[in-house]
């Protein structure tokens, strides 16, 4: 017999048709797929077999009992050993937890990027991150502790600017250049909202135009019109402040010094820009 | 019993631990294990017992067990599936060992191969009283069927049960085999060739 028909018979009989009308659609088989039908009807009247309704009651009683007695009560007890997972179902736990694993992966890998931004310079790929990080600081400090975050970002930018005039290999005109507008941006904050007394106010007004000097000298910048400080060393620049007092001091403050110890001076020169930048953290951080 | 009212009485039982879902459960597939279990084992009185066994486990691992009402129908047949093995397998044991006795016993079998044979004579004896399909019940009665349905190896006779007496799909009867959907129709088809030509002889 041709196995194609019968599995096509057989196929018609999955699909719920009566055998009946299977065998009718195939009159040329028809004897050999009785043989066939006979066979399956056969197994069809099986279902007619029943067990003791007796027994099925027995059976049930049985199984109670031996639960009882093997302690299977502990059965329901096994979700309220585990009483946090219990509360969550089976199908939402490994999504939760590939959510909170991707969650702590981010934060480290942030952490990271973070910690690695904190020596960048002006000019690197971290460097964003850096004040990125500095900006949000800014915006979730509250006020009365806003004075300390500002001086020690201007220590930061301070550093930064040693750290290039120590750097040899240091080329980017650019980012010095923007370095140079940011440390007057803080600056200027910082005198703004009174940030400095009036020593400490002369001293790092004197670093800054020292610093900038440098930078300038060095990458061959321009001076702007828009130059937060009031006077720098030479004196050539506007005086944007009106604090009268603080003009006086610095007219006085940036003439030369005797015996080497100006500051501007020492800062003058190229080889000593991390010892400055260790002396500027510890000078101004609050 | 429908797949959702299942699932609702799987879900409750497990949740509240109630024994009255255990019991919907129960009675839904009490005839069909029953059943499943007296035709591939051949003794009503051992199937009362397997079948008792395959309740019982249900009832001892529904809470810890994660399944929808699919999953759960092949599970059920899968537990009674396992226990019909571990019994072939203990039957087989004994048989042998009861051989063995005899054999040790009356000393008139000179080597192993007369051993052998003394095993074929007692499982065809064995065969032949429980083929006459009379322990099944009143119900039944193609004891030829049935002697072609034991004709056939496990595997075949397991899989003519639960598609043509069970009413189970493929993918269910190849959970239950440990086999793919397409191995199970290809054993299906054979089965069915080699009963329907040991029916006919």
């Amino acid at each position: 017999m041709n196995e194609k028909v019968l599995k096509k018979f057989l196929s018609l009989i999955d699909k719920g048709m009566d055998i009946d009308s299977c065998l009718s659609k195939f009159p040329g088989e028809y004897q050999n797929l009785k043989e066939y039908a006979e066979t399956i009807k056969g197994l069809d009247n099986l279902k007619d077999i029943s067990a003791d309704k007796d027994f099925e009651e027995t059976s049930l009683k049985d199984i109670y009992f031996r639960a009882r007695t093997e302690d299977i009560e502990g059965v329901k007890k096994i979700p309220q050993k585990n009483a946090i997972l219990a509360g969550l179902r089976p199908a939402y736990l490994k999504p939760l937890i590939a959510f909170f694993a991707v969650l702590v992966l981010i934060g480290f890998s942030f952490t990271g990027t973070l910690y690695a931004s904190g020596d960048s310079l002006p000019g690197d790929i971290l460097y964003p991150v850096k004040r990125t990080s500095e900006n949000i600081q800014v915006a979730f400090t509250p006020y009365k502790y806003e004075k300390n975050l500002y001086l020690n970002i201007l220590d930061t930018r301070l550093g930064e600017a040693d750290m290039i005039l120590s750097r040899a290999d240091f080329k980017d005109t650019d980012a010095a250049e923007s370095l140079i507008g940011d440390i007057d941006d803080t600056y200027r904050i910082c005198r703004e909202r009174k940030y400095l007394g009036a020593d400490e106010g002369e001293k790092l007004q004197n670093e800054i135009t020292a610093v900038k000097d440098r930078l300038r000298n060095r990458y061959g910048i321009q001076k702007h019109g828009t130059d937060s400080i009031p006077n720098d060393a030479s004196g050539n620049e506007q005086n944007t402040d009106n604090n009268s007092k603080n003009d006086t001091q610095d007219t006085g403050q940036n003439e030369p010094q005797p015996g080497g110890n100006n500051k501007t001076e020492n800062k003058n020169q190229p080889d000593d820009g991390q010892q400055n930048q260790t002396g500027n953290q510890n000078q101004y951080a609050r | 019993m429908n797949d959702k009212e299942l699932e609702l009485c799987i879900k409750n039982f497990k949740k509240t631990g109630d024994n009255s879902h255990f019991e919907k459960i129960y009675r839904f597939f009490f005839k069909k294990i029953y059943r499943f279990v007296l035709l591939n084992i051949s003794d009503s009185q051992i199937a009362e017992s397997i079948t008792s066994d395959v309740f019982y486990n249900i009832y001892r691992n529904l809470a810890k067990a994660r399944l929808n009402s699919g999953s759960f129908r092949a599970w059920v047949y899968k537990i009674a599936r396992n226990l019909i093995i571990d019994y072939h397998r203990k039957e087989a044991k004994f048989k042998q060992d009861r051989s063995l006795e005899q054999y040790l016993g009356t000393g008139q079998y000179d080597d192993l191969n007369e051993l052998e044979s003394v095993d074929k004579s007692l499982i065809a004896a064995d065969f032949k009283e429980k083929n006459t399909g009379e322990y099944i019940g009143s119900e039944f009665r193609d004891p030829e069927l049935l002697a072609g349905l034991n004709s056939l190896d496990e595997m075949q006779k397991q899989v003519l049960i639960l598609r043509f007496v069970e009413e189970l799909d493929y993918k269910t009867i190849g959970r239950i085999i440990d086999k793919s959907e397409l191995a199970t129709r290809a054993i299906k088809f054979r089965a069915i060739s080699k009963l329907k030509e040991l029916m006919t002889k």
